[in-house]
């Protein structure tokens, strides 16, 4: 079998018993135990669960190939629920946590005929850019082991780029698919709000949490988006419309350039990203400039409402029903605070100290209700956009990955990497992070943004970009960088 | 702190007055934007909600859930105690 085979090659050689389901997760869980140590992107390896699973796909091979995905090998996410296997979302709180019930997500995938692989590394409750939050220790960049390879679903980027896995899932709060699929050279898409169930993902901010799919290429994440989207009777904000379907391919498009995005931006990265727009040109599609306001003041509004959202969301974890509980207390309350203290991380008492703070009497107008305002206008900037655009073309970091400790005892700076980002968050809408060039040997992406559920369009502009670039095929050299 | 239910040490306690000091400074930047006569948005995507009928289902087991939690007694949640006895 062929290291980062797609999704439509691994299922036709799996029709034509070149190997079997057993063998291609083999496949996998060997590069796991060859270079998971040194890259750290899974938490939990199912290995048993894994093999189990493949060999009654085996056993049932021509009987039940209706499902898309069958024998086809993923990893998830450690914040999406799996029933018998743990659940950490990468906290001390949650390392012996073992859900009753799968997420909706895992159980769709796993419906459509994925084998997962296990449970990937990310920031602690999927707060972080870096994936430096992590109770189990930092995950590296596959493409240099000295970079971060951003967050929050570090893991679920790392674990792709480097081959152990062809198909991940992520979620997305304020860029955490998006900005380290662009720092790892992979594909991956924040679905518009409510397209995809959060029914088992663990709650950071709920009114911007969404959950979604990363691989090797745009047709790799529209197989996969297809089997995790839908409305679920378990998640009333999940929506109620049709499935993501592609365009007919040739329509010409018009994509907006959004002129604000590219001041102070890293002038390589400006480079690679003016190289996609003139190859958007060549395909038939016409750029126009296009405004969107308050970039800046968008991230401060994102850490108002997501921090708020956080310190609500946060406060289920009690030492009462599950997850960790102090040994010793005096008192209800003095287990509470004990646990809550001996349970979370630093970054994850920032947020939640932020939270409390904004929503407090006094504070509540200045800050959450402000913030909420300035939601207001970031997401009609975007509307007033797409009356005029069909698409969005941007960029996703400001910088290539950092280095791993760089960044992480300055949390606004850390904040400001998903700058590009978190706009998109406000307003909900779906974008695509997809590979578009290298700056100092390190991978940069480009984000295409649409309007609400254009999923559609925005699989089709990256679709069509692959076809006549290479990038996404880009592979780091694991055993040249860390030996094997 | 009380409203976190967080006992921060000393040295934590530094660490986050100052991060908190420059995160509180850096959301000041909002008031910058004009908002005169905005509505908050809550959330971003205009839905209609779906509803479904209201029928129940028994699909949770109590001793289930009860087996991750860190202690239990008879089918109740165990917690330090509560109020002193008089």
């Amino acid at each position: 079998m062929r290291l980062y085979a797609g999704v439509q090659e691994l299922r036709r050689d799996l029709h034509e018993r070149k190997y079997s389901a057993t063998e291609l997760a083999q496949f996998y869980l060997d590069r796991i135990s060859a270079f998971n140590d040194r890259i750290n992107c899974f938490i939990t390896v199912d290995e048993e669960g894994c093999l189990e699973r493949a060999a009654e796909f085996d056993r049932q091979f021509g009987s039940s190939t209706n499902q898309p995905l069958c024998g086809i090998p993923i990893a998830h996410k450690d914040l999406f629920c799996t029933a018998g296997l743990p659940t950490t979302c990468a906290s001390n709180m949650l390392k012996s946590f073992i859900a009753p019930y799968d997420a909706t997500v895992v159980k769709r995938t796993s419906d459509e005929g994925t084998v997962s692989l296990g449970k990937t590394n990310m920031d602690e409750f999927a707060m972080g850019s870096s994936n430096e939050t992590s109770f189990f220790g930092p995950v590296r960049n596959p493409w240099n082991p000295n970079r971060v390879p951003g967050g929050s679903s570090g893991g679920a980027a790392a674990a792709v780029a480097s081959g152990m896995t062809p198909l991940a899932t992520g979620s997305d709060t304020g860029g955490s698919i998006r900005q380290p699929a662009s720092l790892c050279g992979v594909t991956g898409l924040k679905p518009t709000y409510g397209r995809v169930s959060r029914f088992g993902m663990i709650a950071f901010a709920s009114s911007l949490d969404q959950g979604g799919p990363m691989a090797h290429s745009a047709v790799d994440v529209y197989e996969l988006l297809a089997a995790m989207e839908g409305h679920d009777p378990f998640d009333s904000t999940s929506a109620d419309v049709s499935k993501t379907v592609l365009p007919e391919s040739n329509q010409a498009l018009v994509i907006g350039y959004p002129e604000a995005f590219f001041d102070g931006l890293d002038k390589h990265i400006a480079g690679c990203i003016e190289e996609a727009r003139a190859k958007f040109e060549a395909l038939g599609h016409t750029i126009k400039l296009v405004e969107l306001p308050h970039v800046e003041a968008a991230i401060a509004a994102y850490y108002v409402l997501s921090s708020a959202e956080a310190s609500t969301n946060l406060a289920r974890y009690d030492g009462v029903r599950y997850g960790h509980r102090a040994a010793e207390s005096d008192d209800l309350i003095d287990m509470y605070c004990k646990s809550r203290t001996e349970g979370f991380g630093l970054e994850v008492k920032r947020r939640i100290l932020t939270g409390t703070y904004s929503l407090s009497v006094g504070y509540f107008d200045a800050y959450y209700l402000k913030a909420q305002k300035i939601r207001r206008l970031v997401r009609d900037g975007f509307l007033a956009a797409f009356e005029n655009v069909d698409l969005i073309l941007a960029p996703v970091t400001p910088s290539p990955a950092f280095e791993i400790a760089s960044l992480n005892t300055q949390p606004i700076e850390m904040y400001r990497q998903d700058l590009y980002t978190i706009p998109v968050s406000l307003a909900g809408l779906p974008a695509l992070s997809l590979p578009c060039g290298f700056v100092d040997g390190l991978p940069v992406g480009m984000q295409l943004i649409g309007p609400h559920f254009a999923e559609g369009a925005v699989l089709g502009g990256g679709i069509a970009f692959q076809n006549v670039t290479d990038w996404h095929d880009q592979h780091p050299d694991l055993e040249a960088t860390l030996g094997s | 702190m009380a409203l976190s239910q967080l006992a921060l040490d000393t040295e934590d306690k530094q660490k986050l007055s100052l991060d908190l000091d420059a995160i509180i400074h850096f959301i000041e930047m909002m008031s910058q934007v004009d908002t005169e006569g905005v509505e908050p948005l809550a959330h971003a995507v205009d839905l209609e909600q779906p509803l479904r009928e209201d029928r129940a289902v028994d699909e949770i087991d109590r001793g289930v859930f009860q087996s991750i939690a860190p202690q239990t007694a008879d089918g109740f949640y165990l917690v330090p105690k509560v109020l002193d006895q008089h």
